[in-house]
């Protein structure tokens, strides 16, 4: 289409500034709210997963085969440091990795017992995969301290403890037998993961092989890549490494229900675009059309001179694409600068417990991704285009006699 | 062959099931550089005889024929086509494109038939100097009188240089002095490049600077008086 044709379109958008100051405010409005909506539920998703990495995960874990159908101390590593240390020591894009020993165990304090999940780590090594070092509230990590356990705030309330009470962990070894040690609270933790924190107990891995008689055995491997998208690569690379009895998984195998999470998170955020995109639609329809009835005479003068019915229905669809894309550009930079402007994040506190229980703090951080502002522009040029065809079809229905005609 | 050709055309609007009859089987026919008055009272059929030539409207019955070509059997892009590059119209009023300035509105329709942008910029220019109006160029229609907006709608009917410029009532609502500068720059024309005119009028003025009044009456074809050259 030629220049001229997009002078028109877009000179004509400012003919009437009352309506189409209404169309524009309604679209960027709505658009500006979706985005920051669809921002702040994407940071949610994104700390849900963030926290699960960081406190749990890592991007990859490595078992033995079967494992995940059935975790416990009968499926395992052998001599897993020194696996790891010949695997894992060189390959490119691997941040960190941290070997763990992983079983269930009761813990007791003299006013109560608590079914756990009893954790054995390298403390220096789980400083570089994990968040457990940094979200020590209270007391120590583990480094340099011995016979000392590490659990959540919310444990230690459960189990009416403190800093230096004593603790007896009762755990299965891996011969089956029962047994159990006395522990002192060394540290207390607090993550975004209220789950974590309640059911978490943290002991130093050669305690923990002693303690479930593992000799130089463990449970997993956990590894940090140098970014989450190099994951897919980094595992094939681990895998090409790895004897047949050894499994790697990404943090999708293993929490399917935080892929879901994310997935639910799109599609809600598809069906508010929707409803907006809808709302959008008709809106622009009805401008459109109105104008298309305030110009039949214009259109009847443009077809009388020689334009067709295609550069006609173009003149209308251009306007329509040009008064979305005002309406876009508009709330795009306000929903961003909103954004922008909770850069330090929302004070969610007041429903701390409540975002706790999924993995989520309670501080949300807003997260634009670059699809937010290209998919949200091509869908609303897409509805400009088919929210104008009716006006143009219209328009170019009139016939050009009775057009010229028309005061 | 002639330039414009009405064969037993007749023309009837339904409203509402009331059948009107604007023409009866009018059979005209008006030859290139002609420059000739369709003249009758008003419902007499000048502007419905003037916009099935211009393929705006089309006929209930007979051909209308346009430099040859049959306007009956053609699709609406097709007349179109038409329209841009054998026609210029001149309405009554409101002729111009209000968004666009007198430049704009005449190279509009060069635009239309892809002529390059310096081109017809200068062709733009070089008519609106011709016509008079080379100060008002970047005037917008509202900026400018009726006569100014009169003479640039005929600027871009003439600016590509079409074989026929249809005319409807282009003085009706000009007062005496323009309307006389109006035609004397539209017979300028006529005779310059050769373009053939059809008016459709009932102004004494403009009958009498046609060299042929074709008279309409009740949709039929009273009388055709050509002046001696």
């Amino acid at each position: 289409m030629g220049a001229g044709i997009w002078r028109m379109a877009w000179r004509n958008i400012g003919r009437s500034p009352r309506r189409t100051g209404i169309v524009v405010t309604a679209v960027s409005v709505g658009l500006a709210g979706v985005l920051l909506a669809m921002a702040v539920n994407y940071g949610m998703v994104f700390q849900m997963i963030q926290t699960a990495i960081a406190t749990e995960l890592g991007h990859l874990q490595i078992h033995g085969a079967g494992f995940d159908q059935k975790p416990g101390l009968e499926i395992r590593i052998e001599e897993g440091e020194r696996l790891a240390i010949d695997a894992l020591s060189d390959l490119p894009g691997l941040q960190a990795w941290a070997p763990r020993i992983r079983s269930q165990g009761l813990v007791f304090s003299t006013r109560a017992n608590v079914g756990v999940q009893v954790v054995g780590i390298d403390p220096a090594r789980e400083a570089r995969v994990s968040v457990l070092a940094d979200s020590i509230v209270s007391g120590e990590y583990l480094d340099g301290q011995r016979r000392k356990l590490l659990l959540g705030e919310k444990l230690a309330s459960r189990l009416h403890v403190g800093l230096g009470d004593k603790l007896v962990l009762s755990v299965q070894d891996a011969h089956g037998e029962m047994t159990g040690e006395a522990f002192r609270v060394g540290g207390l933790f607090r993550t975004a993961s209220g789950e974590f924190d309640r059911s978490s107990v943290f002991l130093r891995i050669d305690e923990g092989k002693q303690l479930f008689g593992l000799g130089e055995a463990i449970s997993e491997l956990v590894v940090v890549a140098d970014q989450r998208r190099g994951v897919g690569d980094l595992k094939r690379a681990i895998e090409a490494r790895l004897s047949e009895d050894l499994e790697v998984r990404t943090w999708e195998e293993i929490q399917p229900l935080l892929v879901f999470f994310v997935e639910l998170f799109e599609q809600m955020g598809w069906i508010v675009y929707g409803a907006v995109f809808v709302a959008m639609a008709f809106g622009i329809a009805n401008v459109l059309l109105m104008s298309v009835y305030e110009r039949i005479r214009e259109i009847g003068i443009l077809m009388a001179i020689g334009m067709g019915p295609r550069r006609m229905v173009a003149s209308i669809v251009i306007e329509s694409v040009l008064l979305t894309l005002l309406g876009v550009g508009i709330g795009l930079a306000i929903g961003v600068l909103a954004i922008w402007l909770l850069g330090d994040g929302i004070d969610l506190s007041r429903w701390a417990e409540g975002l706790t229980a999924y993995g989520v703090g309670t501080k949300i951080v807003p997260v634009i991704r670059s699809q937010d502002l290209i998919v949200p522009t091509l869908v609303a040029i897409v509805t400009a285009v088919l929210a104008s065809l009716w006006p143009a079809l219209r328009a170019v229905r009139i016939r050009p006699a009775d057009a010229v005609r028309h005061v | 062959m002639s330039m414009l050709e009405a064969r037993g055309v007749s023309k009837v609007y339904e409203t509402r099931g009331v059948e009107t009859v604007a023409l009866r089987e009018v059979d005209l026919a008006v030859e290139g550089g002609e420059f000739t008055a369709l003249a009758g009272p008003s419902g007499s059929g000048k502007t419905t005889l003037l916009n099935l030539f211009g393929g705006l409207d089309a006929p209930s019955e007979g051909v209308i024929v346009l430099d040859g070509d049959d306007l009956g059997s053609l699709t609406s892009s097709q007349l179109a086509e038409e329209r841009l590059h054998k026609l210029g119209f001149v309405f009554q009023a409101y002729n111009l494109i209000p968004v666009f300035s007198a430049r704009e509105n005449v190279e509009f329709v060069m635009e239309l038939q892809g002529v390059p942008a310096e081109k017809r910029r200068e062709r733009a220019m070089a008519i609106l100097e011709e016509v008079g109006l080379g100060d008002l160029a970047d005037k917008r229609p509202l900026e400018m009188s009726g006569g100014q907006q009169q003479r640039v709608a005929v600027a871009r009917a003439i600016v590509s240089r079409p074989r026929v410029v249809l005319a409807d009532e282009p003085t009706a609502n000009l007062d005496s002095k323009t309307a006389g500068t109006l035609l004397d720059l539209m017979e300028q024309l006529n005779r310059q490049h050769g373009v053939t005119f059809l008016f459709s009028t009932h102004d004494p003025m403009v009958i009498e600077k046609a060299r042929r009044t074709v008279r309409l009456r009740d949709g039929a074809v009273v009388a055709d008086e050509r002046k001696p050259s």
